[in-house]
């Protein structure tokens, strides 16, 4: 009785404004002759204008997550729900670890992609490309070529390009991870304002635990393989954030033991296999 | 910190260009000057008899008889009969190549139906097929531009498919991820990713197909390059035997430059990668 009644009251209240929810998703994957399980029952919830960080062991299957959310792969069981944008678009964009902007492609060309496929008029390519190429700080580069960028501007070109969408959900596949310190630390800075200013839901991946803390507003800790949730811890730092400031804070230090605890855990223990 | 930050830039700057450049121009000048150092040479020693006149005559010869046979119009005649069989054969074997090259990088089924067919065939001689052209198609045109044809085809093919296959699978990621539909991928990923590679078959294509349509002319035909060459010998006219063939390097060579610069206008966002 009590619980029929709790039901039906938390539910909706839970539901009201989630963007994402993941839940008891399974993935195998086929290693020569062996099936290894990637993920195993992985689930969570993730409410507008949130901010989750995906850490977890090499391997552990943060990636395979990321990829099944973005459709590129299929879970073998589970459900993978996001909330459908309003003109039928996919309602994410994803910014990739590796090198992903088209070399064949202009500065602009890359930026204005995800707009010309979704037929949007002329005019207002050429506005949101330039908008967003001036706000990741590439104005005067339109035209260059990727091979006449730095790694760092290649990976704003690639983060102006997600955002020109104006897409509810932003996934991001460690896409600092091939940047030198100095580089990372100025590209989490504005990842993280931009984030903040456009009201983004935001699904982050990466193994740098100082990451997850700087720029995340919930980091879910996965075990080694097969890929469990292991824990969600909140960040209480408020928002908008001076990733530099975060670091001097002398709750960053204890939350930093926490998580480097409890990922050692898995590394130690490497992957489980059945 | 300015000061220091202004040297540091002017070394950085005047340092690599003062080096190379002075490099550079050794380097030309060494490439110019080698050639003439050997003409030179052979001028001499074919006027001091030192070598063979009758193989070797002296470039002088030569070029009198590249002049004799550029003012009676023999040579530019046939000159354009070769440029029109290469061309014809070029774009008779290369289109196609290029298309099926590039369906079969993008489709598995059509790879797996092909490949072992242009790989059973490929190690084939293509000159060994002649005989059998000249019996399908006779003496005419046919068997000659069928020829080049045959040389462009299986290296524009194979290329082109492996420039589809080269293509970083994250590029056909990124398109998915935006929504790109099944033509959307193959016009702003496929296509423009493979086309370096589609480029550089060609341009392997085009010689080989000069080769092998030269070669065709010499056996079976009444005109071309290869004909001329052909009764150069039978005549023992070596001066134009010599004559001929320094056009025929020069039809090579004007080929590949052809290629190349479509290449600078179709693939622009690799020329100053490639060209540094």
């Amino acid at each position: 009785m009590h619980e029929a009644l709790s039901e039906p009251r938390t539910a909706p209240v839970a539901q009201r404004d989630v963007v994402v929810r993941v839940r008891d998703v399974v993935k195998h994957f086929m290693h020569g002759r062996r099936q290894l399980c990637a993920l195993d029952r992985v689930g969570f919830e993730l409410r507008e204008g949130r901010f989750l960080v995906i850490v977890g062991p090499s391997g552990c299957g943060k990636t395979t997550l990321l990829r099944i959310l973005a459709g590129l792969e299929r879970q073998d069981s589970g459900e993978v729900w996001m909330r459908p944008s309003r003109d039928g678009h996919p309602p994410f964009a994803m910014v990739f670890q590796e090198q992903s902007v088209f070399p064949w492609m202009t500065v602009r060309e890359n930026v204005a992609y995800g707009l010309r496929l979704r037929r949007v008029r002329g005019r207002d390519i050429e506005e949101r490309a330039a908008h967003w190429i001036r706000k990741v700080g590439l104005a005067g580069f339109e035209r260059a070529y990727p091979h006449q960028l730095s790694g760092g501007m290649k990976q704003r070109v690639s983060i102006a390009r997600a955002f020109a969408v104006d897409p509810d959900v932003l996934l991001m596949d460690e896409p600092f991870s091939a940047l030198d310190e100095q580089m990372r630390t100025i590209l989490q800075q504005e990842v993280s304002t931009l984030c903040e200013e456009q009201q983004k839901t935001v699904i982050f991946v990466t193994h740098s635990i100082d990451e997850a803390i700087t720029l995340g507003d919930e980091v879910l800790v996965m075990t080694h393989r097969p890929g469990q949730v292991k824990r969600l811890i909140p960040i209480p730092f408020p928002r908008p954030r001076d990733v530099v400031e975060v670091r001097a804070d002398p709750r960053y230090g204890e939350l930093y033991e926490e998580i480097w605890g409890l990922i050692a855990e898995e590394v130690r223990r490497g992957p489980r296999e059945a | 910190m300015a000061e220091q930050g202004a040297t540091l830039e002017r070394t950085g700057v005047q340092r690599p260009r003062w080096l190379p450049q002075a490099g550079a121009k050794t380097e030309a000048a060494v490439q110019v000057l080698s050639p003439i150092a050997l003409l030179l040479i052979w001028e001499i020693a074919a006027r001091a008899g030192w070598v063979d006149q009758r193989f070797f005559p002296a470039p002088s010869a030569i070029v009198r008889a590249f002049w004799d046979a550029i003012t009676t119009g023999v040579l530019l005649h046939h000159l354009k009969i070769t440029l029109w069989r290469v061309l014809l054969g070029t774009l008779i074997g290369g289109v196609p190549a290029v298309l099926i090259g590039l369906a079969m990088g993008l489709w598995r089924w059509l790879r797996l139906t092909l490949d072992p067919i242009i790989a059973a065939t490929y190690p084939l001689p293509k000159s060994a097929l002649f005989p059998l052209l000249l019996l399908i198609f006779g003496l005419g045109e046919g068997s000659k531009v069928s020829m080049v044809a045959i040389g462009v085809f299986y290296l524009a093919v194979t290329n082109a498919m492996e420039g589809v296959l080269a293509i970083s699978p994250v590029y056909f990621d990124v398109a998915k991820t935006f929504g790109a539909r099944r033509w959307d991928v193959i016009r702003t990923v496929a296509l423009p990713g493979a086309m370096p590679l589609v480029l550089a078959g060609l341009r392997l294509g085009v010689g080989t197909g000069l080769i092998l349509g030269v070669l065709a002319e010499m056996l079976g035909a009444r005109d071309g390059l290869g004909y001329l060459l052909w009764s150069a010998w039978q005549t023992f006219s070596v001066s134009s035997l010599w004559a001929t063939l320094f056009v025929t390097a020069v039809l090579g060579f004007a080929s590949v430059q052809l290629v190349d610069f479509l290449r600078r206008v179709l693939v622009p966002w690799q020329r100053t990668a490639g060209r540094r």
